[in-house]
């Protein structure tokens, strides 16, 4: 968890820890960048369709998501994104947005000019390569969401889903103990699933019912972790975390 | 808007909605309704072990306002006969 001791940016430190190394010159480069912090509040945009964009955005606390609305209004979420996520860092080589980025809950963000990371990744080729793995790792995200959602139950899918966003908390010390929180209404998860609210209402009662996970209040506990891994499926290879690699 | 309550029957399994959903009106709960009973059905119903899938939506006041079912029918022609 965050202390007050820490740098602003630790969460980007953090995130990145959790998938490299990085020397400490990248990491006093990184806390070197200049930002602006926004407190943000829910569910408001943060960059739009069709915008062009011009800084990063760094959730430094609260959830954010990306998305894509489509015929009447209807709203497909593609990722969800926690503190330490530039959910637009793509737009640092491609500014042109082809989908919109949100809160999801009150957030704190920064925002780091492009100039900046620009600046940053030339002086330092690994953090490039960094932040290009970052990236690598996000596109294998994509590829789980797209299994999931062309191939699995909306049960397995959902059971999916838990799990890969309990290990991405739990990756930067926001969770523990089959414990963390989950900020997400039926709705936020019918929308990032494809599955209709009530499918989704009642997925979540099955779970309930055979003692798999409870999600009530913004939280998510994992009552039988084995279990969840086993119907869903779940490799968690592909989030390529350093320490689950050795464990 | 409206609150309405979604609950879920498929054979002998019942699943009560704890929680509700704003929907504009009538017609939009209908077709969440269509949406959820259609999905739930094509995951359910090749299993073998149910044959009907209702959803049946309820106002706020957890008064019935409407039910939809989609029932799969198997008619396998008797080679004896």
């Amino acid at each position: 968890m965050a202390t007050e001791f820490d740098h602003p940016l630790q969460p980007l430190v953090r995130k990145l820890e959790s998938l490299t190394i990085l020397s400490d010159e990248e990491r006093e480069a990184i806390q070197g960048l200049p930002f602006k912090r926004r407190a943000l509040n829910a569910r408001q945009d943060v960059v739009r369709d069709g915008d062009t964009a011009s800084q990063c955005c760094l959730v430094l606390e609260g959830w954010a998501c990306r998305y894509k609305i489509i015929r009447e209004g209807k709203r497909q979420i593609f990722s969800f994104h926690i503190a330490g996520d530039i959910p637009d860092l793509q737009g640092l080589h491609i500014p042109l947005m082809d989908h919109g980025f949100a809160t999801m809950t009150t957030a704190t963000v920064a925002f780091i000019p492009h100039e900046a990371m620009r600046d940053l990744t030339a002086r330092f080729s690994g953090v490039a390569a960094k932040l290009w793995h970052d990236m690598l790792v996000d596109a294998g995200i994509f590829r789980q969401w797209l299994i999931c959602m062309g191939r699995r139950s909306a049960y397995d899918q959902m059971a999916h889903l838990f799990c890969e966003l309990y290990l991405r908390q739990e990756a930067v010390g926001l969770a523990a103990d089959n414990r963390c929180s989950m900020p997400i209404t039926q709705v936020d998860l019918a929308d990032a699933t494809g599955l209709s609210y009530v499918h989704v209402n009642r997925v979540l009662q099955e779970m309930r019912a055979k003692g798999l996970i409870t999600l009530r209040g913004g939280v998510l506990v994992i009552e039988d972790w084995d279990e969840l891994v086993r119907v869903a499926e779940f490799d968690g290879a592909y989030l390529h975390q350093r320490k689950r690699a050795v464990a | 808007m409206p609150l309405f309550y979604f609950d879920v029957r498929e054979g002998s399994t019942f699943v009560q909605d704890e929680e509700g959903i704003d929907f504009p009106d009538l017609d939009k709960a209908e077709q969440e309704a269509i949406q959820a009973v259609v999905s739930i059905g094509r995951e359910r119903l090749p299993r073998g072990d149910t044959r009907d899938v209702t959803v049946e939506v309820q106002d706020e006041n957890r008064k019935r306002v409407l039910t939809v079912t989609v029932a799969l029918t198997v008619d396998r022609v008797d080679a004896s006969s």
